[in-house]
């Protein structure tokens, strides 16, 4: 392997994490670049799922990342359309995705991010992660297995093209005519955005170096628990200090023991964090890689993209998700459900192995 | 006896690369035949740490991967 590709992951980080700086400059949430956890949210708000007037926008970055991954994986042939495996599964491990990061409020990258712009809060959650891969993997190492995806139809593979298209439509009408919907929000995060040229365009890039160099916030403390791998961690440290130059050389690096749009609860920064690099574990990848591998047309991927946006719904319709005054009743009691879940799924889906012989 | 064949096609990430692994602590030469390009990297950058040489060859859309022991 050549020392650039060695070192791809690192670079494709460092952009990132400057990329970060850039948009929330321009105008993003403070320390909220990129989340894809935030983002997914924000877009289930926009499409109506949940109403909670401030968190409500078509995430543009989402929808350039949607155009970047798809066409380098169809350019790289990396596009191979295939599913079947446990897609009820993957919703609710979505779903239990988006309570574990609505509970920390941001998902792995914004968890980077928060530590570069100096809020301390985000430690818990970093820590969480590998907690919850430590998880995820005893059960791999163990039989878990939730079947193997076959090939669909090359047709199959428009579907999420389709649903993505038509998200671009709805944010293009919402500018040229200031439809009512989708609804944006006009206080709060949600109304707090970059340019949606800058943002789209942006995203773009995110969308090709995030599949060409496979990045997984997930995957890199995985590879190194199990194969003591560092390619993927690689690309959460270029992450890091990518964000720390950007976010000091653009003055905003703001040292705080809890920083905006974040709170200060330790124990469920961790426990959130921990659900979702579990949930995140037993789907196979990252929220952010779910969603650069559903436009390597897997479908499955799609599934657990569709659960995300389900569970942004019913976490902010039923009051579950954390703000910045903390975590609600619902909150920990969804928490403790979600682990409840994840466990079953877990155990379940590694007694599969132990009993059904033959087809692994 | 040939090698044996293992099919880690349609498994998400990272079940090929255990299934390798499993395979390689029993010390025979073997196949793996996987279907994405993340999964021949991953399992090329793990063979690679361990110092153990493999052929990457195409097979129809798939991949086969031989590990010498």
């Amino acid at each position: 392997m050549s020392l650039l590709r060695k070192n791809l992951v690192l670079l494709g980080g460092l952009l990132v994490g400057v990329m970060g700086a850039v948009l929330v400059k321009y105008g993003n949430p403070a320390n909220m670049g990129l989340c894809f956890v935030c983002f997914y949210r924000d877009i289930a708000g926009a499409l109506g799922l949940h109403h909670n007037a401030l968190v409500q926008y078509l995430r543009p970055e989402i929808l350039g990342i949607f155009l970047g991954s798809f066409f380098s994986a169809l350019t790289f042939r990396d596009f191979n359309p295939r599913g079947g495996s446990n897609p009820a599964i993957r919703f609710i491990l979505g779903i239990l995705i988006m309570v574990g990061g609505l509970i920390f409020l941001g998902c792995p990258i914004r968890a980077i991010y928060r530590l570069a712009g100096g809020d301390l809060s985000a430690v818990g959650g970093l820590l969480g992660i590998p907690f919850g891969a430590y998880l995820g993997l005893f059960f791999l190492t163990r039989g878990y297995n939730l079947g193997k995806a076959r090939p669909l139809p090359r047709w199959v593979a428009l579907i999420p093209v389709g649903f993505f298209v038509i998200l671009l439509i709805l944010l293009l009408i919402k500018i040229e005519w200031q439809t009512p919907y989708p609804y944006f929000s006009v206080k709060g995060p949600g109304s707090m955005h970059a340019p949606a040229l800058l943002s789209l365009g942006l995203g773009v890039v995110a969308g090709v170096l995030f599949q060409r160099t496979r990045l997984c916030l997930a995957g890199g403390f995985r590879d190194i628990f199990l194969f003591n791998d560092q390619y993927l961690l690689k690309g959460f440290l270029g992450i890091l200090l990518g964000a720390l130059v950007a976010n000091a050389a653009l003055g905003l690096f703001k040292p705080a023991v809890v920083g905006p749009v974040a709170h200060g609860n330790f124990v469920a920064n961790f426990l959130g964090m921990g659900l979702l690099g579990f949930a995140a574990i037993l789907l196979g990848g990252c929220p952010m890689r779910q969603m650069v591998m559903t436009w390597e047309a897997n479908f499955d991927s799609f599934i657990a993209i569709l659960g995300m946006l389900a569970g942004a719904g019913l976490t902010h319709s039923l009051g579950l998700a954390a703000s910045p005054a903390g975590v609600t009743m619902g909150g920990w009691a969804a928490l403790a459900l979600g682990y409840a879940a994840a466990f079953a799924i877990a155990y379940g889906f590694s007694l599969i192995r132990a009993t059904v012989k033959g087809e692994a | 006896m040939s090698a044996p064949v293992i099919d880690c096609r349609g498994l998400s990430c990272p079940l090929p690369v255990i299934r390798v692994k499993e395979e390689l602590d029993k010390g025979q030469p073997f196949s793996v035949i996987v279907d994405a390009s993340v999964a021949v990297e991953n399992i090329s950058r793990f063979l690679g740490y361990r110092g153990v040489s493999f052929i990457v060859t195409p097979r129809g859309a798939d991949r086969l991967i031989e590990v010498g022991s």
